[in-house]
């Protein structure tokens, strides 16, 4: 009745361990956004502005209710004004990349050009050009600013070509300024003076819903590019469709399909069941199960001895396990972005090993937890990323934390985004008997499963 | 500000979400109907941050339905309606292209006034630093000066920058400027609306899908609660007293069907992770389904909810 | 093989044993109610049954397995609205000051069926046994006399109010208490108590 943890329940301000505050958890008083100095860039946040608990009839309550709605009101209606010195334009291609006409073609003759466009495509592959994603949607004529040091494509024309998530972040911040293709001629966007800019709204309902873009996708995307983040789409973007039609080009033979396919079932629970009956019929063990005691009747000079000779429950060990192709995966248990730290220098032509992998799941198409299955999958699609570093040889609980392999999972639930990272942690591997001073480390933590937050 | 938009409100239908670009239409659902949505987009005067977010709003399925249903707005294949941009007519075109370029001749005047006056501002500051070099003398006076001059510097550029947003009576204000007009400062426009007509009532979506928790969604909001995406605390709905502009949220909802079976654990957890941030945690649900009414609308009034806290015993 | 002898039955299973309960509700019902007695020192302490149902079409009717109820006095009050809270301390109201209130309590297990309509049945037939249990408890728990005259016409004050409220739900709504026991790996005998209130019901503060 009287534990600590109801105490802090009941009195929660003299909890000693206060939460975390994380300002975008909640809807911020837009008067505070007046305190964020718009033409510095510092990045001061204001501080949390003070809620009520429910509404009274006072006017001072109404007033600053109002003063708050007039702030976000204004803060919402600010322009996206490109200045002269930095004004990008680029032209959005709706069917995709298309290779510039070296010599634009006559008129007239506009359906036999159609006719001819598409065999003479495939006719002459550039080698930039080739490799330019099949998503792409927008280019940029003349790239020039920092934005596109991390995203696009160029092709040999010196076009910088842009996925649809690239586009709309870019046209969101304001750096960009997109136009429509010339409704008389496609081919030539916008050279008969009369390109008219996109519109916010247009770039949304465009570019959402193209190229395996979700809402979901672009949250995560778009949050994640506003704190300074890196991100590339992983392979797993494609859906189920797409990518079994990628795996049927790519599968090499089928005994190579054949060999591949038991080793992967190994890992699961019949492996482990494997490994118990080795052990049953292990030689060398001088316990048995069968009969007798069930340390054996050897002598036992050290505890250690002992303790080993009880551990008789197979364990999942994450190294031994064999790595799983992504496409054993099942949507949305997959990973569709690798994602670098803001400090990480990101080359786009040979990007480092990701720093993160991160699945996106939206709370409307997905509303049940993923099972064993679906994680353990995800998780086998992600290299082995083991603990290291001096401190996690020191920590135990670190170690169990940080886990074998991890994953992001990115919740969206209509525009809000949790993060919770999964890690495997192989408990097997710590043996607490080794251990003279019992466990190390701090007192949080350890739970198989670690939910944390990543800020 | 106090404005009322035309009814009913588009409400853009994109790749199976519910988003609102129209900053008249968010501030007069958010005043009148209680509608909230999240705010998804990036501010462009501070967009490397997430406490702030800008347009788009998306709204739930349940948001748009309730708005629907009150013939306040439609929904709109905003894919679709953007392919009218093809169509346009050349006149059309340029009479677009010239609004957008005196609209955008006006920022650039009024750009123009506020480096003047921030030139000013500096040029006075230096001045002002100047005069207190001459009178080190009085050094300890001439700190407490500096110190109340730089505190009052932000909230003068704050003024300065509401100003930027004021409407039309500015405008008609701004022509003693002292710099020259010069070019006119392209503008990404934040709706389509103009140059495109406003959508006619046969290219209407029909009313949108809900989940099975909309009558308690609905139930609750017609008893003045605000209510937004219940994820961060692991529930359906944050059901608000007032505005969460200025409010606490009550309750964490989740809603069940009329006998589906509640794992009392399920209870247990609520209310317990209620009580540990002072909300109550609230279910509820129709007790007539579908099939017994004629509407949706008539199960909100079926609706029966019930409060969860921790007895503390 | 040594002929073994099986424990001694425990105190709460004796408790339940002694009840002549038959039927895992009335059990649950049994081993809560032992736990209110001897835990949470609460007296008076009386046991419902709400019938089963043999047809569920009407949304209105009982569901199909009997509901056990149970009200008693504990010794200090469990719930307090926040609005009367302000109006005690505004009137310099006490707790011990209040005749106590009987208080019931739905006796539940981790695993039982459970719905809305459970819920809905419990609170619709709640006025009917909170009148049988004032017919039975009868002035015998009357205010107690307040000597000082200034308190009493703050309760005086109180009890007008209490009274205009009832029904309005400015105070609150109808009440009572959803105890759970639990019962997973054979339970520890933890009774975890949570207090329901029909409607919406703003929580309190402190």
């Amino acid at each position: 009745m009287a534990d600590a943890d109801e105490e802090v329940l009941q009195n929660p301000a003299n909890a000693s361990v206060q939460p975390e505050v994380d300002l975008s958890d909640e809807t911020q008083d837009f008067r505070f956004l007046n305190n964020l100095n718009i033409y510095a860039d510092s990045g001061s946040l204001p501080r949390r502005g003070e809620k009520d608990f429910e509404p009274n009839p006072t006017e001072h309550q109404t007033g600053v209710l109002s003063e708050s709605r007039r702030a976000m009101h204004n803060a919402l209606s600010f322009p996206r004004l490109h200045s002269k010195k930095a004004h990008v334009i680029a032209f959005y291609a709706p069917d995709g990349y298309t290779p510039l006409a070296e010599i634009p073609p006559p008129k007239a003759p506009q359906q036999t050009d159609k006719s001819t466009e598409s065999a003479e495509k495939p006719a002459r592959p550039t080698p930039r050009s080739a490799n330019i994603n099949p998503d792409v949607c927008v280019y940029v004529p003349n790239p020039k600013g920092p934005f596109f040091k991390s995203v696009g494509q160029s092709d040999r024309w010196n076009r910088l070509w842009l996925l649809p998530e690239e586009a709309l972040y870019l046209i969101e911040r304001g750096s960009l300024d997109i136009r429509w293709p010339s409704p008389t001629d496609p081919a030539i966007p916008g050279e008969d003076g009369l390109s008219i800019p996109m519109s916010l709204q247009a770039a949304w309902a465009s570019f959402i819903g193209h190229g395996g873009l979700t809402l979901e996708r672009y949250s995560v995307y778009s949050g994640l590019k506003r704190l300074g983040y890196t991100l590339a789409r992983a392979p797993g973007w494609c859906d189920e469709a797409e990518q079994r039609e990628h795996e049927q080009n790519l599968a090499p033979s089928p005994s190579y399909n054949q060999n591949i396919i038991p080793k992967l079932r190994g890992a699961g629970l019949a492996g482990i069941l494997g490994s118990l009956f080795n052990w049953i019929h292990d030689p060398y063990s001088t316990a048995s199960t069968t009969s007798g005691p069930m340390i054996g009747t050897g002598i036992n000079r050290h505890y250690m001895d002992v303790y080993r000779k009880l551990a008789i429950i197979p364990w999942y060990d994450p190294i031994t396990a064999s790595p799983s192709n992504p496409s054993d995966t099942t949507a949305p248990f997959r990973v569709v972005f690798h994602v670098w730290k803001p400090s990480t220098p990101v080359k786009k032509s040979a990007p480092p090993t990701p720093e993160f992998r991160v699945a996106v799941l939206s709370t409307r198409d997905q509303t049940t937890m993923p099972n064993m299955t679906q994680l353990g999958a995800l998780l086998e699609s992600t290299p082995l990323d083991p603990p290291s570093g001096e401190k996690m040889e020191r920590m135990m609980y670190m170690r169990l934390r940080h886990g074998y392999r991890n994953v992001i999972l990115a919740v969206v639930d209509q525009g809000v985004v949790s993060y919770l990272r999964v890690a495997d942690s192989a408990f097997g591997k710590e043996k607490l008997y080794e251990n003279q001073g019992g466990p190390r480390g701090p007192k949080r933590g350890g739970r198989g499963y670690q939910k944390s937050k990543k800020r | 500000m106090e404005s009322q938009p035309e009814l009913p409100i588009p409400i853009s239908y994109v790749s199976g979400r519910y988003l609102l670009h129209s900053i008249e239409a968010v501030t007069y659902l958010r005043r009148e109907h209680h509608i909230c949505g999240v705010l998804i987009g990036t501010l462009p005067q501070n967009p490397q941050q997430n406490v702030f977010l800008g347009l788009p709003l998306e709204l739930m399925p349940e948001e748009a339905r309730l708005l629907v249903d009150k013939d306040v707005a439609c929904i709109v294949d905003e894919a679709k309606a953007q392919n009218g941009m093809k169509t346009l007519l050349e006149e059309d075109r340029r009479r677009y292209l010239r609004e957008l370029e005196a609209e955008g001749l006006h920022y650039t005047r009024l750009q123009g006034d506020l480096k003047d006056s921030k030139r000013e501002q500096s040029l006075k500051k230096i001045e002002e630093k100047k005069a207190k070099a001459k009178a080190v003398a009085a050094a300890a006076a001439a700190q407490t000066q500096a110190a109340e001059d730089t505190s009052l510097e932000p909230s003068q550029k704050d003024t300065a920058v509401v100003d930027l947003f004021a409407s039309e009576d500015t405008r008609s204000s701004s022509p003693s400027t002292s710099t020259p007009p010069q070019n006119a400062m392209a503008i990404t426009p934040a709706t389509s609306y103009p140059p495109l007509p406003t959508p006619s009532s046969s290219s209407h979506l029909a009313a949108p899908a809900v989940p099975s928790s909309y009558p308690l969604f609905a139930h609750l909001h017609s008893r003045g609660y605000f209510l937004s995406p219940g994820l961060r605390f692991g529930c359906q709905y944050m059901a608000y007293p007032g505005d969460p502009l200025r409010f606490h949220s009550h309750f964490l909802v989740v809603s069940y069907d009329w006998d589906q079976n509640i794992d009392l654990m399920d209870l247990i957890v609520g209310g317990r992770l209620g009580t540990g941030v002072k909300k109550g945690f609230l279910i509820g649900g129709a007790q007539k389904t579908v099939d017994e009414v004629d509407s949706e609308a008539d199960r909100v009034d079926t609706v029966r909810a019930f409060s969860l806290e921790w007895a503390g015993m | 093989m040594a002929q073994t002898t099986p424990p001694n039955a425990s105190a709460i299973t004796s408790h339940m044993n002694a009840s002549n309960q038959s039927g895992p509700h009335l059990a649950t019902a049994a081993q809560v109610q032992h736990n209110l007695q001897h835990q949470h020192l609460w007296t008076s302490l009386t046991s419902y049954t709400i019938p089963a149902s043999t047809t569920q079409t009407d949304p209105l009717n009982a569901p199909k397995e009997p509901i056990a109820l149970i009200s008693g006095y504990p010794p200090h009050r469990v719930y307090t609205h926040p609005d009367e809270q302000l109006f005690m301390l505004e009137n310099k109201i006490t707790e011990d000051d209040l005749r106590p209130e009987r208080m019931f309590v739905v006796p539940t297990t981790q695993g039982q069926s459970w719905s809305l309509r459970h819920m809905a049945v419990v609170f619709d037939r709640l006025p009917e046994f909170v009148q049988q249990a004032r017919e039975q408890d009868g002035g015998s728990l009357g205010v107690k006399p307040a000597d000082d005259p200034e308190k009493r016409e703050q309760l005086a004050r109180y009890y007008a109010k209490k009274e205009e409220v009832s029904g309005t739900g400015e105070w609150g709504s109808q009440h009572l208490l959803l105890a759970m026991i639990d019962k997973g790996m054979g339970g520890d005998g933890t009774v975890a108590y949570y207090v329901v209130q029909e409607g919406e019901v703003k929580p309190r503060q402190n």
